[in-house]
């Protein structure tokens, strides 16, 4: 069979490459997301070999004549737990303890059985014979997934099921058959038939039939031996009759694309190769995380000191400029330089100021009673307070009169609180209907 | 680079931010130190300000003390108003570059309204001259008060 004409030279370097190796040539579809969904184009193995020559997002099928396809429903509730519980189950069912395996674990699609996985299981002397090279790999690809697993995400994709029909994909490879039986989403079982063979495909659909009480059937062929008289020929097979029996579209390059849109989609990988850890890409792929956890370690290092030591520096330039303020303050208090600093220079500045200040020349800075005296003058006329004595000096305000009430009096005291003055006056009835007052004013805050 | 190295390298990096975010809490705790220190004397500096404000206040009385030419003698009376019936002058003994001078002056009787005339006058004449006290009694006779007031000024001490 020969390679297709309409191959392109051009993919991106996002692109994730699907290649069938069950063709000679292989099939080669490089596949990328882009909006509203994926983009496959066909590539010739050449341009491959070109492009990606170390394999780097390269996929290629694991045929499942060598692989162990196991549905495991573990009894747990979640997955987490099905995947613990799940080794231990498959370990009955394999030939092989589950430790010589490469084994590839895929979540139920099922919503009744969330914790279901479906196991893909290759011995490591068998994987290792698939990544040996030889003719038949065009390069070392990244990535190694069971054609089941892309066969059937692939068909899964295109045309969701609807409901729990019985559901059979066939690829009909050059050598062998491969037959992929599930019921809706979920993937149950694969077989591998000799090519040709479809008196055994319609016995196998027989027995699914009966196993799942289903009498129809949704038969997908695809695969290089996929073609309009194999479509004939299983439409005219008695065993077969009643089932929907379709050829996919571009049969041949149906597996490559389903390997590449497998991976370029992302989710569940299927990636036999995963634990391995030793291709070239994922070696390089590792080196430039941990480049890149290093440069972000180191930045956060430097910023991290770097803002911390300006915290410190900005706390320091703040401390040195308050003791520069301080410093001047009390020089400028003191009238000279000081031979303390801080707390000391602070207290003797205030000695010294203390001590320069002349008290003849500092009276007359003082806050002088005799100016609050007319606002109480203004407030003893308005309310017919009538002035017996008024003395001022530079501690008190001395007053004595009487008022017509002890209202007035209250007045006074509300005038004297607002200029500032703490009243004492001490007020008693006169005979003549008056109320005597006598008292003083004075600072708020200075002892009387 | 090897991968052995490669991953030598993120654990000694590893390391370094490890002994950074030790290094960064020391530096934290001392900046946290530094900004206490400049609190203590933020609240110094606040607590200087009165101190700031007397001495201000003294040097703006001083420098018009300094300035006035006519210090030491007596703000003329207001227009009208009756001499008093006491006048004496005192000059006080000289505390340091300063001297204080006192005039007593006193009315025995004299109408409440002029008496008010005359002390606000006297009291808006400061410096060089300030009411150092004052004392007004009214009288028996309605309209009528005594009036005292105590007149002080400042001279450098120099000058008798």
């Amino acid at each position: 069979m020969s390679a297709p004409a309409n191959t392109k030279t051009y993919f991106p370097r996002r692109a994730w490459v699907g290649i069938d190796t069950t063709q000679t040539p292989p099939r080669v579809v490089a596949a990328w997301r882009v909006p509203g969904g994926l983009r496959r184009v066909e590539v010739a193995p050449a341009v491959l070999r070109e492009r990606r020559p170390d394999g780097t997002r390269c996929v290629a099928g694991l045929p499942m004549s060598r692989v162990f396809c196991e549905y495991v429903a573990p009894p747990a509730r979640a997955c987490r737990q099905a995947r613990r519980l799940a080794p231990g189950m498959l370990d009955l069912r394999l030939p092989l303890p589950v430790e010589r395996c490469a084994i590839a674990w895929i979540p139920s699609p099922s919503p009744d059985a969330p914790a279901a996985l479906l196991a893909f299981a290759v011995p490591h002397e068998a994987l290792g014979q698939a990544l040996q090279p030889g003719p038949a790999r065009t390069v070392d690809t990244e990535r190694i997934v069971p054609v089941a697993h892309a066969l059937w995400r692939r068909w899964a994709r295109l045309e969701p099921p609807d409901g729990a029909a019985l559901r059979l994909l066939l690829h009909a490879g050059s050598d062998a058959w491969t037959l992929l039986i599930g019921r809706g989403a979920v993937l149950q079982s694969s077989l591998t038939l000799p090519g040709g063979d479809l008196a055994a495909l319609a016995r196998n659909l027989e027995v699914f039939r009966q196993r799942w009480s289903d009498r129809g059937g949704h038969l997908l062929l695809c695969g290089p031996g996929a073609d309009e008289s194999l479509l004939r020929q299983a439409r005219n097979t008695p065993l077969l009759t009643g089932a929907t029996i379709e050829l996919a579209p571009e049969p041949a390059a149906y597996l490559a694309t389903a390997l590449a849109e497998t991976a370029a989609d992302g989710g569940a990988t299927g990636d036999l190769r995963e634990g391995f850890r030793d291709h070239p890409a994922w070696l390089r792929r590792q080196r430039r995380a941990a480049l890149v956890q290093t440069a972000i370690l180191l930045s956060a290092s430097v910023l991290l000191v770097a803002a911390h030591l300006a915290l410190l520096h900005r706390a320091s330039r703040g401390v040195a400029a308050a003791d520069a303020a301080l410093t001047r303050q009390a020089v400028r208090l003191a009238g000279r330089t000081l031979p303390a600093r801080g707390a000391a220079a602070v207290e003797l500045a205030r000695n010294e100021l203390d001590t320069r200040l002349n008290p003849v020349v500092e009276a007359f800075a003082d806050d002088p009673l005799v100016g609050k005296v007319d606002a109480l003058l203004r407030v003893a006329a308005l309310r017919t307070i009538r002035i017996a004595s008024l003395a001022v000096d530079d501690r008190r305000i001395e007053l004595a009169g009487s008022a017509a009430s002890e209202a007035d009096i209250a007045v006074l005291r509300e005038a004297g609180r607002r200029e500032h003055l703490a009243a004492a006056l001490e007020s008693e009835s006169t005979t003549d209907g008056r109320v005597h007052f006598e008292g003083t004013f004075m600072h708020e805050g200075v002892r009387p | 680079m090897s991968p052995r190295r490669v991953h030598l390298l993120r654990f000694a990096a590893l390391l370094l931010f490890l002994v950074t975010l030790v290094v960064s809490l020391g530096l934290r705790r001392m900046a946290a130190d530094r900004m206490q220190d400049l609190e203590r004397r933020q609240r110094t500096l606040q607590a200087l300000a009165p101190d700031l404000e007397r001495l201000a206040r003294y040097e703006a009385v001083e420098a018009a003390l300094a300035a006035d030419p006519t210090a030491g003698r007596l703000p003329a009376p207001p227009d009208g108003s009756p001499a008093p019936d006491v006048e004496e002058r005192k000059v006080m003994p000289a505390v340091g570059a300063w001297r204080g001078v006192q005039v007593e002056l006193g009315w025995r009787r004299l109408e409440t309204g002029t008496a008010l005339r005359l002390a606000s006058h006297y009291m808006a004449h400061q410096p060089p001259w300030r009411v150092a006290r004052l004392y007004m009694q009214a009288l028996e006779t309605a309209g009528t008060c005594r009036l005292e007031l105590r007149l002080e000024s400042a001279q450098p001490a120099e000058e008798p």
